[in-house]
């Protein structure tokens, strides 16, 4: 038993959760975001001081940034920016990142249409069915995308050999794919969203001169608008980062960054600091999109789950 | 302008445990300019009635006109209807202006400054003109009711469908809006169904109201018609609050009698004679009866019940006194204070002029009171004045 003296009150009870919590969020969200540090650090060293042995974990020495303090302009001189100026010529980083962005936003557009109208159906209509292509959407994201790898490829090579279409190594092939991975998720995310605005609203939009598609465009998109975005930003990050299909599928002139930067790492070379400024590029857009989407992201995500 | 003629509408849903009859077989004549209101129990039909003549819901049988027009499978954006509903349903991103202007821009040809003039032109006649550059969100209940009010308004439409659209309203603005809406609707004469579940709604604003039950018509007339005459027990039995009264009796035709096991009434022989069956319910409305504590100097002592203060309930100008009659409740709504104790014993007299008499297995009505039910429409100027 412990003395009363030593027991904890109510507040401090609360102060000491509070202080465990903040604790075990800090550290988490170190783990997560020291690979990024450790990503932009990287990028403004010299090779030698990245492959050094013992690497420091701080950018500058005390001395350098007591420097930095007393006249800021020495931070230039600090910085290693070569790694920024050198990747575009020894790489295509420009073309690997153009093929990202065109093919996770192509990806993007066509999912959240398609998420849309499906959504929408599963939503407000009632048809045969139902339940079981709702199941079977679920399904496809419980198969683990190695499994369908080398069929989806065979798919490619037959249709390529019997119907001239060439799939392998363009842009439609692989947004073809990446759309029908993204579409169930997009489906059933937008009806969530879809469930929660009230059905007496489309009504009235109907009584007010709508059919029914108007009444979808017109009004419920609008209010859907922050889950659709959070869903867009899903689709968009999932295409973006997706390396399994791309390192098969999406080689030669529509690679994408995520496989273009493994070419940074030669057979006699790693080129880190390059590779890393690459990277830093290659996100800094999209988290300054997330940044910007933030605020109805977090609504769009915490919406629906919630009866109002 | 329109009237709207409903003949042999019917609803059955389906679903997985089977079809429901949501609106059973209703037809009924709405007037040109009249202030039709639909009042029961959730799940009697009405909002079905109300969607079926929206558009909103598909009719399973019948059919619905508007004049001369067959609107039965029509849209709703091709019947010139303009509808509001119970939780507004306003367009939360789009400003009060732009929420009044969404119906004219997308069923007229309206130029933007027509539209524009119209929406001025309403928001002025509803009193929410600062607030047309407001979204929803920033306004309160009250006035979310009155942009919704002013979406309905601004389209001038043919039938105006209202669901409940005063019961998410406090009590306060619920009874100051109800005033607002009967003018309105005198002013604008326009057709209006008015759906509601509350019967003080119903009995005040309708110039006909419409009394369903289980999908079934009960009653449609005008409010004292029904709350005097009503057609059968539950209609009686819906109306008026704290309800009317029900004791379970049987005609004694030998003795010209009313027996309950626990008194018996006397009744005139032209009453009698019009029984045909012996197992009646017994109907009195609470503001029949009076109650004596000296039952000797009653002039029709012989017609006096012998009663127990169960509670009562002052409510200032009336007192509610709930009696129990041989093990059964009856309400009592006596003017004043009565100085009452529970559990005192009173005498309850109820003139015979105002029994209400229902057969016990069909409930239709058998005897109504003869309180008058003609002055509505006269009454209608006075009523707003005592209202207002």
């Amino acid at each position: 038993m412990i003395p009363d003296e030593f027991r904890l009150t109510e507040s401090g009870r609360e102060t000491l959760f509070n202080l465990l919590s903040k604790g075990v969020l800090g550290c988490l969200l170190l783990y997560a975001l020291f690979p990024i540090y450790w990503m932009i650090l990287s990028s403004f060293r010299t090779r030698a001081e990245i492959t050094a042995a013992e690497p420091s974990i701080l950018p500058f020495t005390l001395d350098e940034a007591a420097d930095v303090i007393r006249d800021p302009s020495v931070l230039l001189t600090l910085l290693e920016y070569e790694n920024y100026l050198t990747m575009w010529d020894r790489f295509p980083v420009f073309d690997y990142f153009v093929n990202s962005l065109v093919i996770a936003s192509v990806t993007t557009v066509f999912a959240l249409a398609v998420g849309c109208l499906g959504g929408y159906a599963f939503s407000r209509y009632r048809f045969p069915g139902k339940i079981g292509v709702g199941g079977a959407l679920l399904g496809t994201q419980m198969i683990p995308g190695i499994l369908i790898l080398l069929p989806m490829f065979l798919l490619f090579v037959w249709i390529q050999e019997t119907l001239a279409i060439p799939l392998i190594d363009t842009y439609h092939g692989i947004i073809f794919v990446y759309t029908t991975f993204t579409v169930p998720v997009a489906i059933w995310m937008l009806r969530g969203f879809f469930d929660s605005i009230p059905n007496a609203i489309e009504e009235a939009a109907r009584v007010d001169g709508c059919s029914r598609f108007q009444a979808l465009v017109r009004v419920v998109l609008p209010m859907a608008a922050p889950g659709i975005a959070a869903t867009g930003m899903f689709v968009f990050l999932t295409a973006f980062n997706e390396v399994l299909f791309a390192s098969v599928l999406a080689r030669g002139d529509v690679t994408p960054f995520a496989i273009g930067i493994q070419s940074f790492e030669t057979q006699t070379t790693a080129y880190w600091g390059e590779m890393m400024a690459a990277s830093t590029v290659a996100t800094a857009p999209i988290l300054i999109l997330f940044i910007l989407f933030q605020k109805p992201i977090v609504e769009g995500l915490t919406e629906g789950s919630v009866k109002q | 302008m329109s009237r709207v003629t409903i003949d042999e509408l019917t609803k059955v849903y389906d679903s997985p445990s089977g079809s429901i009859e949501a609106v059973d077989d209703l037809t009924l004549a709405i007037d040109d300019g009249e202030f039709i209101v639909f009042v029961g129990p959730s799940g009697c039909g009405k909002s079905t009635t109300l969607r079926c003549i929206a558009g909103l819901e598909t009719v399973t049988d019948g059919t619905i006109e508007f004049g001369a027009e067959d609107v039965t499978d029509q849209k709703p954006k091709e019947r010139d209807i303009a509808m509001v509903f119970q939780n507004y349903a306003l367009y939360p991103h789009m400003t009060a202006r732009k929420n009044m202007a969404f119906g004219l821009k997308m069923s007229t040809d309206l130029s933007e400054d027509e539209i524009e003039d119209r929406v001025e032109e309403t928001a002025q006649m509803m009193g929410i003109e600062e607030l047309l550059a407001d979204k929803p969100k920033a306004l309160s209940g009250g006035q979310q009711q009155r942009v919704a009010l002013g979406r309905a308004i601004v389209r001038d439409p043919a039938v105006f469908l209202m669901d409940e659209p005063l019961s998410n309203l406090d009590a306060k603005l619920r009874a100051q809006m109800r005033t607002e809406l009967q003018q309105l609707q005198h002013d604008l004469d326009v057709t209006t169904v008015y759906v509601t579940h509350d019967q003080t709604e119903a009995m005040t604003m309708g110039d006909r109201i419409v009394v369903l039950n289980d999908g079934e018509l009960q009653q449609v007339g005008t409010p004292l018609e029904c709350y005097h005459r009503p057609a059968n027990r539950f209609v009686a039995g819906f109306l008026g609050s704290p309800p009317m009264n029900f004791l379970p009796v049987e005609a004694d035709l030998d003795a010209g009698a009313l027996s309950h096991p626990r008194f018996s009434l006397s009744l005139s022989d032209s009453i009698m004679a019009d029984l045909d069956g012996t197992e009646l319910v017994m109907g009195i409305r609470p503001e029949h009866g009076s109650l004596t504590t000296t039952p000797d100097a009653h002039p029709e002592p012989e017609r006096l019940v012998e009663a127990t203060v169960t509670v009562t309930e002052p409510m200032g100008d009336v007192t509610n006194v709930y009696l129990d009659v041989g093990g059964e409740s009856v309400t009592v709504t006596a003017g004043g204070h009565l100085g009452l104790t529970d559990g005192e014993s009173v005498w309850l007299y109820v003139p015979e002029a105002k029994l209400h008499l229902f057969d016990a297995e069909t409930g239709t009505a058998i005897k109504h009171s003869d309180e008058p039910i003609e002055s509505t429409r006269v009454s209608e100027a006075s009523r707003y004045a005592e209202t207002a």
